[in-house]
């Protein structure tokens, strides 16, 4: 992510000094792993959720204060907020669970782990996350899919960063479970990047 | 013991990237830029940006 968030840095400076085409930049760079995030979160929804995040964004640029990496952070946490207002707001209107028939008519886990690796549409991760349970599934998005790193991810859920280093790693291995993918089941602290 | 050790460190970044990229997928729809885009002029043109910074709003390393 390094490059990408220096791209990125430069952008919000941009953006914060009024120009549109920097803020259309940062909107590029940071969209997909928000997209993705949020998917993995509140599912169809991600689109529309993303959309009041982007609106609260834009209002409060000026506010931000950090580099591309604390940008990412910044508007994690924003569409957080606004994801867990949407769930809220579904709670009071019961919506048919869908994405449980989704999983049960996925093809099984392939034969081979070369298969297994290679193979993943969006819809199958999609389907994989939502096998975990919320605190493995949004510490795995954040880390892997956002692209933040330990303590930025733990700032975002409001954890400490051990409790999220873990449900990361736990995150994994269940993923790792149901792709049926052999050899990615060891506990490696490693896997993540982590340099602490 | 090493070698599958290293198969699964190896399988482990694998499956990251795989499914980072498996969650990013999907062409940015133009229409929502151009939303955020619009958002973004009206309040820099608002003096909205002009605002001050909460500690949410921090996020400088250190």
């Amino acid at each position: 992510m390094q490059a990408y968030d220096g791209e990125l840095g430069a952008a919000v400076a941009g953006a914060q000094r009024g120009d549109e085409a920097a803020f259309a930049d940062a909107y590029r760079l940071v969209q997909p792993g928000l997209l993705g995030y949020l998917r993995g979160i509140v599912g169809d929804e991600a689109e529309d959720v993303a959309s009041d995040a982007w609106l609260e964004i834009a209002r409060d640029l000026g506010r931000f204060k950090g580099d591309g990496a604390g940008f990412r952070g910044w508007t994690a946490t924003i569409a957080r907020h606004r994801a867990l207002d949407h769930l809220r707001r579904q709670r009071v209107r019961p919506r048919p669970a869908t994405l449980e028939q989704d999983v049960l008519e996925l093809p099984g886990p392939h034969s081979t782990d070369d298969q297994a690796l290679e193979a993943l549409s969006t819809e199958r991760a999609l389907a994989l996350v939502r096998t975990l349970p919320p605190d493995q599934a949004e510490a795995v998005l954040l880390r892997v899919v956002v692209g933040l790193d330990g303590p930025a991810a733990a700032r975002v859920l409001g954890k400490r960063p051990g409790a999220v280093r873990t449900a990361a790693h736990r995150g994994l291995r269940g993923l790792a479970r149901g792709l049926g993918a052999e050899g990615v089941t060891n506990d490696d602290p490693h896997t993540l990047g982590e340099s602490t | 013991m090493g070698e599958r050790h290293e198969d699964g460190h190896t399988d482990g970044l694998v499956l990251e990237v795989l499914f980072a990229g498996a969650m990013r997928d999907g062409v940015l729809d133009p229409e929502g830029e151009r939303r955020a885009v619009d958002a973004f002029r009206a309040a820099r043109d608002a003096g909205t940006h002009h605002a001050r910074t909460r500690r949410q709003d921090d996020w400088r390393a250190g």
